[in-house]
């Protein structure tokens, strides 16, 4: 995969525009769906999604391969999603007319809960988390990077990484489990 | 009560390593360790369940799937944004345009050729505000068939006046590195020897694929006032050693 990419970046520097085309759509479904789990709106993630592949664009001739080309591209991303979040001072979309917490002890269990139901509750619970930590846990769940990686991409320890990621997980366990004690 | 503190602690330090040993990142000795107290601890058994349990909730957590028209003009709209981003100028320097290229179908060495071409159109024919190109404009008097070069092109070249420049005088020859330049692409490729002034060669490069039948003052439109004048200030410093 890594030859590929930067096979990919030959041919692109090279002169070769397809090069590009191939990229963007090797790359374009990664890209969307790590926005969306860190914006939880489609249309800031189609943005996001496309400014990252603009400053790619922009910046593809620096690229240094010291890192892989995901890596480079994921920070990119996270960087965006990170601002954009910053910059709306809310966490996601549909927080506004949402509570943050879960607990509505009437809903019962999670166990009992339907999946949708729980997939609303836990996707509720992600958007509480800081930006840093849901995008640890994303990147760590979601696209199996290794913490190593994950502190390349925001730019901390390899420890804060890890530290984002668990505190990540132990708090959703918290949120969830409130729901499973107040059934 | 000694005891139930320790096994409290136990369970406290189990508890730190549940998400560790999900994520098989223990020491084989913790490990083992781990999984023993979990053999043994129902509380932490569950916890550890529940962990697992949740980190599969949080793996089905699907992005809900955009219609098939959103990746049909993911592509597209890109391109456009790259383009519009171009026209307006706002492109960072550093910007790799060599992909560009190919977008519009022309054979390599024809965009070759013709980029080459059109940088030493756009530096040496009349572009008045643009580019005033007054680089070691030394008193050089060559002669008439030095200053024609191969024809047309750089006998314009060598007459073109520029009223926005001051320091260049109408007639006067063309000098890079101290010669009379004889041909447009001496020009360029002075200015592609200039680390910073490549990229906007190769900015002004693009704009010309895009817009071939352009006015000139087009192609440059994407340089602001300070990278025009850096352009001039390296050009006038040039010196082929530093090549």
């Amino acid at each position: 995969m890594r030859e590929a990419d930067f096979e990919l970046i030959d041919r692109f520097l090279q002169g070769d525009g397809t090069a590009f085309d191939e990229l963007v759509r090797k790359r374009q479904r990664e890209v969307y769906n790590l926005a969306y789990r860190m914006t939880r709106n489609a249309e800031d993630a189609r943005d996001i999604s496309q400014e990252a592949f603009l400053q790619v664009y922009r910046k593809l001739r620096g690229f240094d391969r010291r890192s892989r080309l995901s890596t480079w591209l994921y920070r990119i991303v996270v960087n965006l999603c990170l601002n954009h979040l910053n910059r709306s001072s809310r966490s996601p979309h549909f927080l506004g007319d949402q509570q943050p917490e879960l607990a509505d002890p009437s809903e019962g269990s999670l166990g009992r809960l339907e999946e949708k139901e729980r997939q609303d509750a836990l996707a509720r619970a992600i958007e509480t988390l800081p930006p840093q930590q849901r995008a640890s846990l994303t990147l760590r769940v979601h696209h199996h990077l290794a913490h190593r990686e994950i502190a390349e991409i925001l730019g901390v320890s390899e420890a804060t990484a890890k530290v984002h990621y668990f505190h990540a997980v132990k708090a959703l366990r918290r949120k969830l489990a409130n729901l499973r004690e107040g059934a | 009560m000694a005891e139930r503190i320790d096994a409290e602690m136990r369970c406290e330090e189990a508890e730190t390593r549940l998400l560790e040993l999900m994520e098989e990142e223990l020491p084989p000795g913790r490990r083992a360790e781990a999984l023993s107290h979990l053999r043994a601890c129902t509380a932490c058994a569950t916890e550890f369940s529940a962990y697992r349990d949740l980190l599969g909730l949080v793996r089905a957590d699907s992005v809900p799937e955009p219609s098939p028209r959103f990746w049909d003009e993911f592509l597209p709209s890109l391109k456009h944004r790259i383009e519009q981003e171009i026209a307006r100028g706002k492109q960072e320097p550093a910007a790799g345009l060599a992909g560009l290229r190919s977008w519009f179908a022309l054979p390599r060495p024809l965009i070759a050729g013709l980029a080459l071409a059109a940088v030493s159109i756009l530096i040496v024919i009349r572009l008045p505000g643009f580019l005033p190109i007054g680089f070691d404009r030394q008193v050089v008097q060559p002669s008439a068939e030095r200053v024609a070069g191969r024809g047309g092109a750089s006998g314009d070249l060598a007459v073109a006046p520029n009223a926005d420049d001051g320091r260049r005088a109408s007639g006067e020859p063309l000098v890079v590195a101290g010669e009379v330049v004889e041909d447009p692409s001496i020009l360029a490729a002075a200015i592609q020897r200039l680390p910073w002034v490549d990229e906007i060669a190769e900015r002004v490069e693009a704009a010309w694929v895009l817009r071939p039948g352009a006015d000139p003052e087009e192609w440059i439109a994407s340089l602001s006032e300070e990278e025009r004048q850096i352009l001039l200030d390296r050009l006038r410093g040039f010196r082929w050693s530093q090549s």
